[in-house]
């Protein structure tokens, strides 16, 4: 007996309470293990969605932006919702070798290129292939970041006026050649000779269509190969992403006002592409969040189950808690900390079997976009946590408010 | 230092009344040996567990060392329990999935005290009652008179003023009993306030005083010499049963 004791508490180190309320759950393995289950296989699902979900947005964003990110692509016709091409008619203009003219001379444009494309048969050394054929100007590999692997690309010259030479992509040469020297060789596009002066570095594939079967002319060649009298495409760099709104904006206006004042053109940024690619995976978040909500609900459901049943089968332990000298809170955390380890502990195993099984679908399926943003692990541990806080509330509410007596009569 | 004065508990049941304690006055000083006897029903459980802060008479006034506890906030009786009271039950109350030595450590763990001391505490305690081969074994592998010796070392080691011994030796053998009688004993000459509930006369024979409950009242206080005449009082008892109004 010491009278000098203290007589009221230090609060109950979070260590002891967690061994104390891992001690309980590890007195019941197997129902510990199915209780945290449900939140475990949600945990699970919305990490492997979101982990696919997440790598194909990156795919995406990827193929869009390995042209860079500053560049502005302007063609022909409204496709914009509410614009109704050609209706409205009159006199549409085309989008001519002028318009591309006139947009480099807009402030902050560094390069602008205007595009003609068209598909045609490609002979040569006595094979033949189908392929894109772009008719551009001397500035294309460096606005689309090609490189330029053997000889040159199309010459600096007059865009109106053609010559006949002609740059093969990787693929079709090694179709056409295979390892032989094409450079100073000859071939027919429709029935037309190039000479070829030079052989574009690999660049691999977009969305799944390769880039490098495909041969490069002067534009004014490729116009009138195809019969066309107005382009296809005028690509514009520019020195900085934060100018894409304004320059386009100024693109829009200049045109407009050189289309007498009919916007009948459509002007693409890469941060447009993007946004569209992003409201795609919102709708496939979305739908992930449903999922997560679901399972995790189901969970939580299992775990207060689970409380509530083992509370009532623990009311003389938790009677004699009271009676050593437990308070209400004391008891309502020891039971509300089981319910946040069983959730937790659930939610980090299906975590990590995501991890797991993501790894494993990538090894199986090499193409295949997966990846874990840490942030959903965070999202999906925290989201674990949240249900064991909502799903133990009641059963350790219970627990703190069972009358002591009572409890340790129960036995 | 516990005083009890006009204490009644009356449970409601539909529209019956059950009065498990009627007007009980009593006086218990630091360091006293009361026993506890009277029929199965008489109301010595209910007493001990007003005394011990667990359960709250329906009416009266019960002071603990000149503090009124119905003014004491369940933070404050909770504190009470964790300083000043240790319990000891028939049943028991060790945590099954607890070793010996944590279920010693348990009230120091609700007190915030540190990891090292509340070992060192908790093994001096068990030792000094010959338990130091059973630290590491759960309630499961040990015999009950070293469950109810790990429940005394549980009930001790806060150093409480009052020891409340619900009929602890109701489970065991005469010899674990006895041992258990012993250590209780010795509890009490070192100080501790120790109130026991039993059916022992053996057991009230070692008290200061014994208090005779019957349907709730206290019948009579029995000491000094007295308390050896106390076997034929036990007699009686099996052919009582105390129905209440
Ligand atoms: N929660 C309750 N509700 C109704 N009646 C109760 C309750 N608790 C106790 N009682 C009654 O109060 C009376 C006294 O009970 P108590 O447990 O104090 O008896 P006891 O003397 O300890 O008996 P025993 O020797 O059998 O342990 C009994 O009639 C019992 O039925
Ligand atoms: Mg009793």
């Amino acid at each position: 007996m010491s009278p000098d004791e203290p007589t009221t508490r230090n609060a109950l180190e979070f260590t002891d309470a967690l061994s104390l309320s891992g001690s309980a759950i590890r007195a019941y393995p197997l129902r510990s293990l199915l209780s945290g289950l449900g939140i475990g296989i949600g945990v699970m699902a919305v990490v492997l969605l979101t982990s696919i979900g997440e790598g194909t947005r990156r795919y995406v964003v990827e193929q869009f932006t390995q042209f860079g990110t500053n560049i502005i692509a302007i063609n022909p016709g409204k496709v914009e919702t509410g614009g109704m091409p050609g209706v409205f008619g009159g006199t549409t203009q085309k989008l001519s070798i002028a318009d591309a003219e006139a947009i480099a001379r807009l402030p902050d444009v560094q390069k602008v290129v205007p595009m003609s494309v068209g598909q045609a048969r490609v002979e040569g050394n006595n094979r033949g292939r189908s392929v894109y054929v772009y008719g551009s100007t001397s500035d294309l590999p460096e606005v689309f970041k090609f490189g330029v692997g053997q000889g040159q690309f199309v010459p600096k010259s007059d865009p109106r006026r053609g010559t006949q030479v002609a740059v093969l992509g990787p693929t079709l040469k090694r179709e056409l050649f295979e390892e032989a020297n094409a450079l100073g060789q000859f071939v027919r596009i429709s029935g037309v000779r190039f000479r070829i002066i030079g052989i574009m570095e690999p660049k691999g594939q977009m969305l799944g269509f390769d880039i490098d079967d495909a041969i490069y002319i002067p534009l004014a060649s490729s116009m009138q190969l195809f019969n066309q009298d107005e382009l296809n495409e005028i690509d514009v760099t520019f020195a900085h992403e934060d100018m894409t709104e304004a320059l386009a904006e100024s693109i829009r206006r200049l045109l407009t006002e050189r289309h007498n004042n009919k916007e009948d053109f459509t002007i693409t940024t890469q941060t447009a592409m993007i946004e569209t690619s992003g409201k795609v995976m919102n709708i496939v978040t979305l739908s992930v969040g449903a999922i997560a909500g679901i399972s995790l609900f189901v969970g939580a459901v299992g775990i207060f189950t689970m409380m509530w049943i083992s509370v009532g089968e623990r009311t003389s332990e938790i009677g004699l808690l009271r009676a050593v000298g437990a308070t209400e809170n004391q008891v309502l955390y020891l039971f509300l900390l089981e319910a946040v380890l069983l959730t937790t502990g659930g939610g980090a195993a299906g975590a990590l079997t995501a991890l797991g099984l993501g790894a494993l679908l990538r090894a199986a399926v090499p193409g295949l976009p997966v990846y874990t943003d840490p942030i959903y692990i965070f999202a999906a541990l925290g989201m674990s946590t949240l249900t064991g806080i909502v799903s133990g509330l009641a059963p350790a509410r219970r627990a703190a408010s069972l009358p002591p007596v009572e409890s340790l009569r129960s036995e | 230092m516990i005083r009890l004065e006009n204490i009644w508990k009356t449970y409601e049941m539909g529209d019956q009344k059950l009065h498990a304690l009627r007007e009980i006055n009593e006086e218990i000083r630091t360091g006293e040996h009361i026993a506890l006897i009277g029929p199965s029903g008489s109301g010595k459980s209910t007493l001990l567990n007003i005394i011990g802060c667990l359960d709250q008479p329906s009416q009266g006034s019960y002071s603990f060392d000149d503090t009124e506890i119905a003014h004491r906030t369940p933070q404050e009786l909770a504190d009470i329990r964790l300083h000043e009271l240790g319990f000891i039950f028939q049943a028991f109350h060790l945590v099954p999935r607890l070793t010996a030595l944590e279920n010693v450590t348990l009230p120091m763990l609700f007190a915030g005290i540190p990891k090292a001391e509340r070992l060192e505490r908790a093994k001096s305690v068990l030792a000094s009652i010959g338990l130091e081969p059973w630290f590491d074994h759960r309630p499961a592998e040990l015999s009950g008179g070293q469950k109810q010796r790990v429940a005394i070392a549980r009930a001790t080691v806060m150093n409480p003023r009052v020891l409340l011994a619900d009929e602890p030796t109701g489970n065991l053998d005469s010899d674990s009993g006895a041992q258990v009688l012993e250590l209780l004993n010795e509890r009490n000459r070192q100080g501790i306030t120790l109130i026991t509930v039993t059916h022992d006369p053996n057991v009230a024979r070692q008290a200061h005083r014994v208090l005779v409950l019957r349907d709730g009242s206290i019948v009579r206080h029995i000491e000094g010499t007295h308390l050896q005449s106390l076997s034929e009082l036990f007699t009686g008892f099996d052919s009582m049963d105390s129905p209440s109004d």
